[in-house]
């Protein structure tokens, strides 16, 4: 039996996390939650997921912070990482692509379902 | 649409019209000023001219006055009759050595006496000196002539001699040396600049100064008694010349002063060009001043512009992304709900929680316009341009709302089976394109059909989306295009929408450098046409 793949969601507004959790879970994912940049990165001290959804506005640390730091860490590095905001302008998203990220949505246009294809995609499921 | 380049560039050519607006009358008035100068410096040197004239025409007065007072005496004294009478006159020649000789010739011409001695017979009859005399009873001046006794130029001087009883006997007569008269200049003190000619009536040159001896006895062209003349001298060289006679005698000898008209205008002129090249020169200052000061001022008002601007586009994005937060929170919720997997729905609640995703998906769409038009408004979009095939991307956007098309039953044709391939923003574009369908599918009748054309036309490229529908109120035909606006018909539909989608549409035309218009002919049929150039 295949293991159950992991996702971390960095996401601080609690309906569009709740709703990725239930989502993710649904579809049979590990699922952590962190509400702002610095639960994230404490998370992944403790916590290897096969991916992240990273939102980029959050309070104490934003979502470039956390992309920083994690593509910093070798242990860490190879996780993919899925921004996902409201950010639509340009200039953030090549920020967050020339930073690392491995995608980059905005929320608002993409059902979950697409989402979860998304995910899926990169995970290679 | 603002364009920080091109209001800069317009203020900057405004900044060097308005120097030059300022400059220009400046420079005229000096210029006019300076020219003024330079009549007035004209005049001045042509009074000066004829002032010089004037006071070497009273000096040449006391040497004619000097030569009859020596003439009346001499005809009085009676020792022009005396055997001695050459002798005589030699004694008063080495007293007056101005004079070259001094004579007496009978009523014949014969010369009887002579100061000079004589070495032959000389007979005076055909001068004019004598003529004179004889005919006017009276002082007379001659002309210029080599002295036929002494070989020398003269200018000789008659006066008739009487016995005691009246009657006329002959003519006393003497000659001035002309290289004495032409030493006499000299004490006039003028400027080496100005030419001294002293004249017979014939205009026979009798004096010359600076140049002296020369030119002595040749005649002057264009001879006045008095004025100012331009001619040209026994040199030919052109002068403007004072004339004026040396006293009232017939005849009598003319003061000539001329100056050409570089010497007269050189001082001016110099003056005139330092004062045009001063007032260039600040001018030039000026405007670089101006240029300079404008462009500071333009740079500050441009950073502040920019400053705002860039507060506002910070501003419509947190706005965007504050708005689609919560939106995005009722979007997915309401998708879990609808997928039942946290459990059923009935069939109301499967309804009501559709609706509820449908206004979040229309509020998100109607904020990504938002953004989109104020980004557009905002400033001049940077537009990623590549080439564009127009009729795939009408075909895409079409299969992406074919939900629309086939709700109405409606068609869709192209007219024109012609590949046009245009360079544009392909994301824009699609908006675009999607923009007309969408309204074209909402406002058609049933089971019509839309109709695309798209053409090459020289230098552009036309595009048209023809359908037929539901009619646009001809008052609401230059309103299509507005901001927030919804014609009549659209209302009466009860059709979703923002007023916003033919805005965009029409502000993304534009960014591109094109256009857009509407036409609409009797029975419903409605044309959206939109240009782009074939860049």
């Amino acid at each position: 039996m295949n293991k159950k793949k992991s996702v971390l969601i960095v996401e601080d507004d609690q309906f569009i996390s709740k709703a990725f959790k239930e989502t993710f879970e649904a579809e049979g994912f590990v699922v952590k939650v962190a509400f702002n940049g610095e639960e994230a990165l404490s998370i992944l001290r403790k916590f290897m997921p096969d991916i992240i959804l990273l939102d980029l506005v959050m309070p104490v640390k934003n979502g470039f912070e956390v992309l920083k730091d994690v593509k910093r860490q070798d242990k860490l590095s190879k996780i993919p990482i899925i921004v996902a905001t409201n950010l639509g302008e340009e200039q953030y998203i090549v920020k967050a692509k020339e930073m690392g990220a491995n995608d980059y949505i905005l929320k608002s246009e993409l059902s979950l379902s697409d989402l979860v294809k998304k995910v899926k995609l990169r995970l290679g499921i | 649409m603002f364009s920080w380049e091109r209001i800069s560039r317009n203020i900057h050519l405004n900044i060097l019209f308005l120097t030059l607006v300022i400059i220009t009358p400046v420079i005229i008035f000096i210029f006019y000023l300076n020219l003024t100068q330079l009549k007035r410096a004209e005049e001045i040197e042509i009074d000066r001219l004829s002032n010089t004239a004037n006071l070497i025409s009273t000096s040449y007065i006391q040497v004619v006055e000097g030569a009859r007072q020596l003439l009346i005496t001499l005809s009085v004294s009676g020792q022009i009759q005396e055997i001695n009478c050459s002798e005589y006159l030699a004694g008063l020649l080495s007293k007056y050595q101005r004079y070259s000789n001094i004579s007496y010739a009978n009523l014949n011409g014969e010369v009887l006496c002579s100061g000079v001695p004589l070495v032959k017979d000389v007979n005076v009859s055909e001068r004019l000196f004598f003529k004179s005399t004889i005919s006017d009873k009276d002082f007379s001046v001659g002309e210029y002539s080599i002295g036929p006794v002494t070989g020398k130029p003269i200018i000789t001087f008659g006066f008739p001699y009487e016995n005691e009883q009246g009657q006329l006997q002959g003519v006393v007569y003497a000659s001035i040396d002309l290289n004495w008269l032409s030493n006499l200049t000299k004490n006039f003190e003028v400027d080496d600049k100005v030419q001294v000619l002293v004249l017979d009536w014939k205009g026979r040159i009798l004096a010359n100064y600076p140049d002296q001896t020369r030119m002595l006895g040749q005649t002057f062209p264009d001879i006045s008694d008095s004025g100012i003349k331009e001619t040209s001298g026994v040199d030919g060289i052109e002068r403007i010349y004072a004339f004026e006679k040396i006293g009232t005698l017939k005849d009598g000898p003319i003061v000539a002063v001329g100056m050409t008209e570089v010497e007269i205008y050189k001082d001016s002129n110099k003056e005139f060009n330092k004062s045009i090249i001063i007032s260039l020169l600040i001018a030039f200052l000026s405007s670089i001043f101006g240029f300079w000061m404008g462009s500071l001022i333009l740079k500050r008002i441009v950073a502040e512009l920019e400053k705002i601007q860039e507060l506002r586009r910070s501003f419509v994005s947190l706005v965007s992304h504050q708005l689609r937060t919560p939106l995005t929170g009722i979007k997915y919720l309401s998708e879990i709900l609808i997928s039942q997997s946290i459990g059923k729905l009935n069939s109301k609640q499967t309804e009501f929680t559709k609706n509820i995703e449908s206004a979040a998906n229309r509020l998100i769409f109607m904020v990504r316009t938002l953004l989109d038009i104020s980004k557009l408004e905002l400033e001049k979009p940077k537009l990623d341009l590549e080439k564009v095939n127009l009729s795939e991307v009408f075909k895409q956007e079409k299969d992406n709302i074919n939900q629309l098309f086939k709700k109405s039953k409606l068609g869709f044709k192209f007219l024109n089976k012609k590949k046009v391939v245009v360079y544009a923003d392909v994301k824009l574009m699609r908006q675009a394109v999607s923009i007309l369908l969408t309204n074209a599918a909402k406002y058609s009748h049933p089971g019509t059909t839309v109709f695309i054309d798209i053409r090459r036309e020289e230098k552009i490229c036309s595009v048209r989306v023809i359908n037929t529908g539901i009619p646009i109120d001809s008052n609401d035909l230059i309103l299509i295009f507005d901001k927030f606006f919804r014609g009549k018909g659209a209302q009466q539909k009860n059709e979703e929408g923002s007023g916003l989608g033919l805005y965009l549409c029409k502000l993304i035309v534009e960014a591109h450098g094109g256009n857009i218009t509407v036409s609409q002919k009797n029975n419903g049929e409605t044309t959206f046409i939109f240009s782009l150039p074939m860049v």
